[in-house]
């Protein structure tokens, strides 16, 4: 993952105390969230296999895009840290709450599993004006929403 | 579906977009396993109602589903 990556990921929230990003020449990089949330059992979310956290599953899906390495450390009330532990260091960055990017990963991830499926993703939006909007230009063969309405209109591939 | 969230809903926009794109079926992806929101979604004319904890294993069913006319709740 490029710094540049991140920086999309994280730019809508850029203004949130606390919450940002430095970049290196070095393209290696260390992906550190901390935060001193309520945290998990990282075997039992494990254990879920592919059906885990989708913002995990969108990191981790952009982790590996780029040979990467997703590491988690976290335990039932004593919060949460991502890294990768692949990184050599070099790029450093930290936010205090994982939210902020839920929502750009939860679609992010939803558009991967839509496209390995062979659906062609013809737009996103951010709230429900937006999503019937989209749909009226679009006119999709579907229209997604719900989560804190991150919408996703997508159809058929060659449909 | 998220219905704290202000202005328009997942079922309100389900309903408008039955209206303004007749041909564009909604699946709602939502936290809410409580019977009044299923309900409120059936009658918004949803097509499928997947939970985020099992997204990963119903969303493209319900797609899916909804391509053979059927409907995922």
């Amino acid at each position: 993952m490029h710094s540049t990556d991140i920086k999309a990921l994280t730019s809508k929230h850029a203004k949130r105390p606390g919450f940002g990003s430095k970049s290196g020449e070095r393209t290696n990089f260390v992906l550190l969230h901390s935060d001193d949330g309520e945290g998990f059992d990282i075997r039992a979310v494990h254990a879920k296999g592919k059906r885990r956290g989708l913002g995990l599953i969108g990191i981790q899906e952009r982790l590996n895009a780029v040979g990467g390495n997703l590491s988690i450390n976290s335990a039932p009330g004593r919060g949460t840290k991502l890294f990768d532990s692949d990184s050599a260091g070099g790029f450093q960055w930290r936010f205090e709450s994982f939210s902020p990017m839920n929502h750009v990963l939860v679609r992010q991830s939803l558009k991967s599993l839509l496209e390995r499926e062979g659906f062609q993703v013809v737009g996103e939006a951010s709230d429900g004006n937006e999503a019937i909007r989209r749909c009226e230009r679009h006119a999709p063969g579907y229209c997604r929403d719900g989560y804190q309405h991150a919408d996703i209109e997508w159809r058929r591939s060659g449909a | 579906m998220d219905i704290s969230m202000p202005i328009l809903n997942g079922v309100e926009v389900a309903r408008e977009v039955r209206v303004s794109s007749p041909k564009t079926k909604s699946i709602l992806l939502t936290q809410h396993d409580e019977r009044q929101y299923i309900s409120e979604a059936l009658e918004a004319g949803v097509k499928g109602y997947v939970l985020k904890s099992q997204a990963f294993g119903d969303l493209v069913q319900a797609i899916k589903a909804s391509f053979a006319r059927t409907a995922l709740f």
